[in-house]
């Protein structure tokens, strides 16, 4: 089912986005969780109250009580949204839609390799990546917290939290793989399977703003991580087991559309 | 000698023209067989289909009885092929690569792999982005043979050569031929073609015009090939 030569390929393809992602990412994480101090909060409450709804926009609302809720305001609004996101695309787009545009997809289906065995192992190496960069973000976190402010992390909602961001992202990464499997250019695929988180991306960010453009929130897959509650101590297992099915459909069509289709390479 | 490569009655049309239609051919086991025809005339959407890279829309595809699409893995495993436009990955040497598909294929051992380079002067060191048109044709070679397949088809397999690496790559042919390689050549390079391949079809504006016994044929070559090339250029006049 899966070629073990193809995923030691894929590590390497993967490597320097992945790097570079992760590092972005860790900075940020690093400089919010170092910013968590009292009179700075008081500072971006200040903000808060000044422009609300651009810090609104960024999901950057709330009065943040501890270092968890202080995170999940400041990061996963914007950062851990984003970041991940140009992260996925470009990783899609090297593993997937990279090889049919340039039609070294032949190279590999000309090696007695089935469609099934090489799209699922692109599958596998796509959500393997997702879970690696959200491991080390994790460990980074909890890290940068123990170090900064030992004892004040709420390690147990800040695991839950990116598990529940883990699963969004595969759900992302998910609908961007379908679209690579699907599309024959790579233009093509950054109009749709880029230009459709993002555009959930934005939609988010809009809802978030408030009023008559909150109903925007039933239109993003973003919605389903419900970052502020899972902060606040609440479940979100439904969010979750929904994310997931999404996840499981998306590639599971990508894989199944990709056996079937004519490539023209 | 049975059948290597059978086509029955395949159609792809992608309009205006454009595609195969109706075609029908067999290649026998251990020939080596010469596909010709004018640029656009349908030559690698056949490829595309006996590598089971696109679907015939009727009409069936077969090597050694196993049908090119559903069956492309099996095939694939004894087949060898050489793209047309070779595409390789940017970021490899020649050598990583061919290790890489080595290791795709399955081969346990690079022996043949290594008397392939060295038979074409290879120098598999820098990276394949910054090769001559003729060193990456060369790699493509060394890829398509070094497996031992069963089945070759090539395309356009002596693009950027020169005369010397050309007539090493004929002699190639001839020893796979002599092995029972079953070879399916597509070229413009009619000498080439007239010294390896058993018969030729001809293929013009995605139909079958002739297929010739070119070890028969005494007459000019060239005269032959523009006769039925330039058919369609007389009837649209």
């Amino acid at each position: 089912m899966i070629s073990i030569t193809l995923l030691k390929r894929d590590i390497k393809t993967c490597m320097k986005p992945f790097l570079l992602v992760f590092a972005v990412i860790c900075m940020y994480t690093v400089i919010i969780v170092y910013m968590y101090d009292p009179d700075f909060a008081e500072m971006l409450e200040e903000y808060q109250q000044k422009m609300p709804e651009v810090m609104a926009a960024m999901g950057m609302t709330g009065i943040a009580s501890s270092l968890i809720e202080w995170m999940q305001i400041y990061l996963y609004g914007f950062i851990m949204m984003l970041f991940p996101l140009i992260f996925i695309i470009v990783m899609v787009q090297k593993l997937v839609m990279g090889y049919i545009d340039s039609g070294s997809m032949a190279n590999l289906l000309a090696t007695g390799n089935s469609r099934r065995k090489i799209i699922c192992t692109q599958a596998l190496s796509t959500v393997l990546w997702m879970v690696l960069l959200m491991g080390a973000v994790t460990v980074a976190g909890i890290f940068s917290g123990m170090w900064l402010f030992p004892g004040e992390l709420n390690v147990e909602r800040y695991l839950i939290l990116n598990i529940s961001t883990l699963f969004l992202q595969i759900a992302v990464a998910g609908l961007s793989f379908l679209c690579a499997c699907v599309c024959s250019e790579a233009r093509h695929y950054y109009t749709v399977g880029a230009g459709l988180p993002l555009l959930f991306f934005l939609m988010q960010m809009i809802s978030n703003m408030g009023e008559k453009l909150e109903n925007l929130k039933y239109f993003t897959i973003y919605t389903l991580l419900p970052a502020g509650e899972i902060a606040a101590g609440k479940g979100c297992m439904i969010q979750n087991l929904v994310l997931l099915f999404l996840a499981m459909v998306l590639f599971g069509s990508g894989i199944w559309w990709f056996q079937r289709r004519d490539l023209g390479i | 000698m049975s059948d290597a490569i059978e086509l029955q009655h395949v159609t792809k049309d992608y309009g205006d023209g454009k595609g195969v239609f109706d075609l029908s051919f067999t290649v026998k086991e251990g020939e080596v067989f010469g596909y010709l025809g004018p640029n656009g005339a349908g030559k690698t959407t056949t490829i595309r289909q006996l590598m089971g890279f696109i679907r015939p829309q009727s009409g069936s595809c077969q090597i050694f009885g196993m049908d090119c699409f559903r069956q492309a893995d099996q095939i694939q495993r004894r087949n060898g092929y050489l793209a047309g436009e070779l595409t390789f990955p940017e970021d490899m040497t020649g050598r990583q690569f061919l290790k890489f598909m080595a290791d795709l294929k399955g081969l346990k051992k690079y022996a043949r792999m290594e008397e392939l380079m060295e038979r074409f002067e290879l120098d598999p060191r820098g990276k394949i982005h910054k090769m001559s048109k003729g060193t990456k044709q060369k790699v493509g070679i060394v890829n398509a043979f070094m497996h031992e397949p069963r089945t070759i088809i090539l395309d356009e397999p002596t693009s950027g050569l020169d005369p010397l690496m050309r007539n090493r790559f004929v002699k190639l042919i001839l020893e796979e031929k002599k092995k029972g390689t079953t070879i399916l050549l597509c070229s413009h390079i009619l000498e080439e073609v007239q010294k390896t391949c058993d018969r030729t079809a001809i293929l013009r504006a995605g139909k079958l015009v002739a297929v010739e016994n070119l070890s028969d044929k005494r007459q000019n070559l060239e005269e032959l090939f523009l006769h039925f090339y330039e058919e369609e250029g007389e009837e649209e006049k």
